[in-house]
């Protein structure tokens, strides 16, 4: 116990081993981008207590999952099928309009910047059912901004320019690319089979809602299709 | 060598025989189960929610059991006198303290084992999409957090004397390494000398739990490569291995 | 061959607190020579520093001064260990482990292998009694149970020096006749046996030779059978002094 810890093997290891962290540590440092920005330029309107813990303490992904509940709460996704004429317009029933539903997807694509999903639904929602055309497109900027390989966004964005310009028959051109993959929110193959009602291709229309009916998980959506498909 | 397993595995077999372990793990697959509720009310992304919550409360679980356990490993077997006889033995105590530390991660393991299988089933039975490759790159990384987070511990739990406290430090230092982008952002936007060297010291000296973390970063694929991935577990296993050499020199001191 | 040797050991406790570190002088200039096989008794007071002593011996604690030895080697020394075996004052084990489990994990790390582990189990367990409670949970030992558990673990390693602190510390009149056998026993055997107690009595029944130790110093040391039962006023007289 008496022999010094400098004057032993074990000691010559143990700084090999810091050494060897060292290193690491800077490697990594270099290599390892962290990939979500500061709380300070979060620039967060919405969020909640819980919200700031869950990035303080890695939960992003998770505080991001409760944000978007949240959404679906404020939004009600059932209670929006009852509000509905049968054209499909949607109907505004809260008192606000709605106001909060841009702040609260921001909230949701600031917490976690990769959740693809987030975007497409929330410019979906704003620009089809709200028409709320820069909210939407901006929304879509930010998912670009952040996940630049994601190349989907690009089209979302482009449809949403044609029904700026009412040219509903690109509108449908482009959702019915996007519509092909399985990350394609069952918000907007509704609005889609909408449009082919708009245009009496009631065929192609009954083909979507039933594609909605197989693929969705969303009762309401599922509903909906239903209702449609009987009409 | 021998010893160091029997050590490990008689370690093993005390907490597995704890009822505080069966507890935890009920409990935590209960909390994994819940996510169903979570999925529920979560429209398209119900797989998602399923997948963050089961991951989340895995580490949280895990978390808990680790520094529950490591604390008790050395402080409590003083206290309870416990330790006096096997070191009576002719067992070095380097041996001793890592076979308790490895018998301590096998538990753990295994709870991660137990909880991950749980949240696989339940992802199969409600048929959403699994992607295995990072759901396992994700659960690892959290057992390789929790092998660092066990050997702070274990390197507290030597140096102060009461297990409340260093449990109280433990989870600060957990908090901190998670925080420690925020604390790089800080020194960055800071212009006084000394507390930005400070503060960019305290960066580069506390563990940077965020390297491990996988779990918030299943979308983020640019950052899963080979060099990645191997960087890190050298900088946890590196990291550990510094801690608990520091923890064999404080227990070869230690008077029991 | 010397068996113990202590020499100028000297041991402080220090308990700092916050603001301040009180010392507590354990052990001062303790000096004792062990070099005939037998029984020896270290007798004193509660806190007279017995236990401290067999702890310096087992490498539990350090000395501030002073060096020990056992069989001439200087502790700690891990081969002096396999020779050595140690009864604590108060028996304290994993609970969660059965009697035969807790003596199989003693018997690896004493380095007992393969049929001599299992035969040496069974050896103590059947030599302190507790055969058929060999697959009870330690969680549901008696007290009696737990000081026979700890002898058997003493023994394990079939020591040529044993250790026992306050053997019969907490047993009942039946329990310390037969840890007086014991004791006996493994003298006939050819072992050395060290151990502390305040039982006059005992002390005077089993041992050879008799060490008094008070206030951490070691006031005397004495032949048992050359004191014809005088050891009690012996004792007293030498704590006044």
């Amino acid at each position: 116990m008496k022999v010094g810890f400098a004057a032993n093997h074990k000691f010559w290891f143990i700084l090999l081993l810091l050494g060897i962290l060292v290193v690491t540590r800077i490697k990594l440092e270099k290599n390892f981008v962290h990939p979500f920005p500061s709380i300070k330029n979060l620039n967060l309107k919405e969020a909640s207590f819980l919200n700031f813990w869950g990035i303080l303490l890695g939960f992003r992904r998770l505080s991001a999952d409760l944000a978007w509940i949240r959404i679906l709460q404020y939004y009600g996704t059932h209670e929006e099928e009852e509000n509905q004429d049968v054209r499909g317009e949607h109907i505004c029933l809260k008192e606000d309009g709605y106001k909060k539903l841009f702040p609260l997807f921001q909230l949701v694509v600031r917490l976690d910047p990769y959740f693809h999903f987030a975007y497409l639904y929330g410019s979906g929602i704003l620009a089809y059912n709200h028409e709320r055309y820069n909210e939407a497109v901006s929304l879509l900027e930010e998912g670009v901004n952040n996940c630049p390989k994601y190349w989907k966004f690009n089209f979302y964005l482009a449809a949403i320019g044609y029904k700026i310009k009412k040219q509903e028959n690109k509108v449908i051109d482009l959702l019915e690319k996007v519509v092909k993959y399985p990350d394609c929110p069952v918000m907007i193959k509704s609005v889609l089979a909408q449009l082919y009602e708009k245009k009496l291709q009631f065929n192609k229309a009954k083909q979507m809602w039933e594609n909605i009916l197989r693929t969705s998980k969303d009762r309401g959506y599922k509903e909906k299709a239903k209702k449609h498909l009987q009409y | 060598m021998r010893k160091l397993w029997v050590v490990a595995y008689y370690t093993a077999i005390e907490s597995i025989r704890n009822k505080v372990f069966y507890i935890t793990l009920l409990f935590a697959l209960i909390v994994i189960s819940s996510s169903i509720v979570f999925s529920q009310i979560s429209g398209e992304v119900a797989g998602r929610v399923i997948v963050d919550v089961g991951l989340g409360a895995i580490e949280l679980f895990a978390l808990l059991i680790a520094i529950f356990g490591v604390v008790r490993l050395i402080i409590q077997e003083i206290e309870n006198r416990t330790i006096s006889v096997v070191l009576s033995k002719p067992i070095k105590r380097s041996t001793y303290l890592l076979g308790k530390y490895i018998g301590m991660s096998g538990i753990i393991f295994l709870n991660i084992l137990i909880m991950f299988s749980g949240l696989v089933l339940l992802l199969l039975v409600k048929g959403e999409e699994i992607v295995l490759n990072s759901l396992v790159l994700a659960v690892s990384f959290v057992f390789l957090k929790m092998l660092l987070i066990m050997a702070i511990g274990l390197f507290f739990s030597l140096f102060s004397t009461s297990s409340v406290s260093t449990i109280a430090v433990t989870f600060m230092i957990w908090v901190l390494g998670h925080f420690s982008n925020e604390i790089k952002f800080l020194s960055e936007g800071m212009t006084m000398f000394l507390s930005k060297f400070l503060m960019k010291g305290l960066y580069y000296i506390l563990p940077n739990f965020q390297y491990f973390n996988f779990r918030d970063f299943l979308e983020c694929s640019f950052l899963f490569s080979g060099i990645n991935i191997f960087l890190v577990i050298v900088y946890a296993v590196t990291y550990s291995a510094i801690l608990i050499g520091f923890s064999i020199f404080l227990f070869s001191r230690r008077e029991v | 061959m010397g068996i113990i040797r202590i020499e100028n050991v000297r041991k402080i406790y220090i308990r700092k607190s916050l603001w301040n570190a009180q010392k507590r002088i354990a052990l001062e200039n303790l000096n004792l020579d062990i070099e005939e096989k037998g029984v020896f008794g270290l007798l004193g007071l509660n806190g007279s520093g017995k236990t401290t002593t067999i702890k310096l011996l087992l490498g539990l604690v350090f000395p501030d001064n002073g060096n020990l030895f056992i069989f001439d080697k200087k502790i700690p020394n891990l081969e002096v260990r396999k020779k050595i075996g140690y009864l604590p004052e108060a028996s304290y084990f994993f609970k969660y482990l059965t009697a035969k489990e807790l003596l199989f994990f003693y018997a690896e790390l004493s380095f007992l292998s393969g049929k001599d582990k299992q035969k040496r189990v069974d050896y103590v367990l059947e030599f302190v009694g507790l055969k058929e409670s060999e697959k009870v949970r330690l969680a549901d030992f008696s007290k009696g149970m737990l000081q026979r558990i700890a002898m058997a673990q003493a023994l394990l390693g079939n020591p040529d020096l044993l250790f026992l602190d306050e053997p019969t510390g907490g047993l009942d009149p039946v329990g310390i006749r037969k840890m007086r056998e014991l004791i006996l026993r493994l003298r006939d055997e050819g072992k050395t046996v060290f151990f502390s107690s305040h039982f006059i009595s005992e002390v005077e029944k089993v041992c050879k030779y008799v060490g008094i130790l008070h206030k951490g110093k070691l006031k005397k040391t004495l032949e048992v059978s050359a004191l014809n039962g005088k050891l009690e006023d012996i004792f007293i007289q030498t704590i006044s002094e």
